[in-house]
């Protein structure tokens, strides 16, 4: 167990652990939290876990913890560390078993007074319309071909398909399609995995969520992005899948070799990693690749899908209806990216495990809609909670590698939550506070309840007040359904 | 204490399983039947099927690691479980016999059995390891 004590405070909202702190240490650690957030982290190994990814061989700048942190395996939710390239190595252990999941935000002009009688007929229709929970299977069959072309095309294969629009490419990460995948880098079992989800938001912490913009703190951001104070939005939690669990199982296997080979002492064998220039780092980064692109793809048939239901049951409400990409952004993922380092413009491999991309104002990786403001940041909720939208800031450019927070993060285990919380009554309860659930089972509902969870609104209270984030708003839920 | 036994254990976040035996081969069958249980495996009564495969890891981890994630490719992909494992080690090679059945359904997905702070343990006769699963 670590205490404050080895914490170098920087500011009201931002620590560091030096690297003196223990001499395998390449880089030091600089956190992003409160003083209380922080102090809630020293009770788990989410610290002792950061500094363990301090020793990667190649990082620059530090290893950046956010403040909605907790407990891994390997790298902690919430580290980001970035390696240069081409010298640094990339560790599947720090992108996650599940690349690329991400959130996905959709506006609409409907209000909430509006859509206020049709709430239960939209809960069905978005659990029917998406396929949600333990071994389901989505509706779309790939042939060998369309499944790497999934995999090396992301959204624009969906585009072909008609389940996009040019907007929602232009709106999402990487304009969903990180090139550089290659299909032939996927395991034959990892395509077997992933040849029936497509379209489907799997289970866990996974959800749908309708939410109403409760509260727009920017009000000219807001409006870039649509998003109206009381109106309903519409936000999508899910990954690659099993395709993008199995490729990580696969390499995290390969690479416990390759570290030998290459001579790299770690000290938890899941950080496993091999030199971005290695076969083993090439071979792992396009089949990562592949994984990031089929979460794209996965984000956008559930998106269509969502369409398709809002407008079954909300068209007679308004038959302008039409739900607009907001942003798509991934939380666990790995990419190559010029940041300043200490006054150089290096090109480095980000490792981003449970935080989102937070790029500045003018970044020309954004639309150009959202160059003057920043790209958005979509922050989820848990359930009961607040979900928000930010932007990222020329500071998060400078302090935290372009990075920011991504959820609340959990402080309870499974086992305590199912415990403490009934499933049968944290529903009741959440439909006494509005909020719609669906969920396939009591029991992993009550994993999920948001007592488990970190108070979101504090995490954002922390970024913002890091400066690595801004608010733009704040959204309440209305209906969730759980995967 | 059992000779042979397994339980949960509390992660904030992911599923953790201690399991211990007086083999490394029971470990691993005491291992897996925890996967089971930690996903809430529903047999399926009624006809049984043997199966067969193999694994190779560079040491003790690294087979019951790849073990454990052949268990949940052939539950998430094949739709099977086994109630009866038999496991032969011969260094970095294991090769597993078993008898199961098709699978109704899990209550929970878990992506993966992890190395993180993985390490068999000998302590007098008995092996001890505790797991980490993605979820």
């Amino acid at each position: 167990m670590v205490s404050m004590a080895i914490f170098n405070k920087i500011s009201d909202y931002e620590w560091e652990i030096p690297r003196s702190y223990r001499s395998d240490m390449r880089v030091p650690v600089r956190f992003f939290a409160s003083r209380e957030l922080l102090e809630a982290s020293l009770g788990d190994l989410s610290i002792n876990q950061a500094v363990n990814a301090a020793t990667l061989p190649g990082l620059v700048d530090h290893v950046m913890v956010m403040p909605d942190m907790h407990q891994g395996y390997g790298f902690p939710i919430g580290g980001v560390a970035a390696t240069r390239y081409p010298e640094g190595v990339i560790s599947p252990g720090g992108i996650g078993y599940d690349i690329n999941c991400g959130v996905r935000l959709l506006s609409s002009s409907i209000s909430l007074e509006a859509a206020e009688g049709h709430l239960n007929d939209l809960a069905i229709a978005l659990e029917q319309a998406c396929p949600n929970g333990v071994g389901t299977k989505g509706f779309i069959k790939l042939s060998d071909k369309d499944l790497d072309e999934v995999c090396q095309t992301g959204s624009r294969w969906a585009l072909k398909r008609k389940y996009a629009t040019q907007e929602d490419l232009r709106r999402t990460e990487e304009e969903g399609c990180i090139t550089g995948a290659d299909a032939s880098k996927v395991s034959a079992r990892a395509k077997a995995r992933g040849r029936e989800q497509l379209g489907t938001l799997g289970s866990g912490n996974h959800y749908l969520e309708v939410d109403v913009v409760d509260e727009v703190f920017d009000v000219e951001a807001a409006q870039v992005m649509g998003l109206i104070p009381g109106c309903l939005v519409l936000m999508i939690h899910c990954g690659s899948r099993g395709l993008g669990h199995q490729v990580c199982t696969d390499y995290v296997h390969e690479l416990q070799s390759a570290v030998k080979k290459y001579a790299i002492q770690l000290p938890d064998r899941e950080l496993v990693c091999a030199p971005l220039t290695s076969v083993e780092g090439k071979n792992y980064l396009a089949a990562m690749r592949c994984a990031a692109n089929y979460a794209f793809a996965n984000r956008q048939i559930l998106a269509h899908q969502v369409r398709g239901a809002f407008e079954s049951v909300l068209r007679a409400v308004d038959k302008n209806l039409w739900l607009r990409q907001v942003y798509d952004v991934a939380h666990n993922i790995g990419k190559i990216e010029t940041h300043v380092v200490d006054g150089e413009k290096v090109i480095v491999c980000v490792h981003r495990k449970g935080a989102t991309r937070a790029f500045g104002p003018g970044d020309p990786a954004l639309p150009e809609e959202y160059r003057p403001i920043g790209q958005p940041v979509l922050v989820g909720g848990s359930m009961g909670t607040a979900s928000w939208v930010l932007v990222g800031t020329e500071k998060s450019m400078v302090r935290s590698l372009g990075s920011t927070c991504h959820g609340a993060g959990r402080v309870m285990s499974r086992s305590k939550s199912k415990h403490n919380v009934r499933g049968e009554q944290l529903l009741s309860d959440l439909k006494k506070r509005g909020v719609i659930i669906r969920a396939g089972s009591m029991s992993g509902l009550a994993e999920e309840a948001p007592e488990a969870y970190k108070d979101v609104d504090k995490v954002v209270e922390a970024v913002q007040g890091a400066g690595i984030s801004r608010k733009v708003a704040r959204l309440k839920p209305v209906i969730v359904v759980k995967g | 204490m059992e000779i042979c036994g397994y339980r949960e254990i509390s992660h904030a976040a992911d599923l953790a399983l201690n399991a211990w035996a007086d083999s490394p081969e029971n470990l691993i069958i005491q291992a897996a039947k925890g996967f089971y249980e930690l996903a809430g495996v529903h047999f399926q009564e009624g006809d049984t099927l043997n199966y067969q495969f193999e694994v190779e890891a560079e040491d003790l981890e690294g087979l019951l690691v790849s073990f454990l994630n052949e268990l949940l490719f052939l539950l998430e992909e094949k739709r099977i479980g086994f109630r009866h494992i038999l496991l032969t080690i011969n260094n970095h090679h294991l090769t597993a016999r078993l008898i199961g059945s098709k699978v109704k359904g899990e209550i929970r997905e878990i992506k993966a059995a992890t190395y993180h702070n993985l390490k068999i343990l000998k302590l007098g006769d008995k092996y001890e390891a505790t797991i980490i699963f993605d979820v």
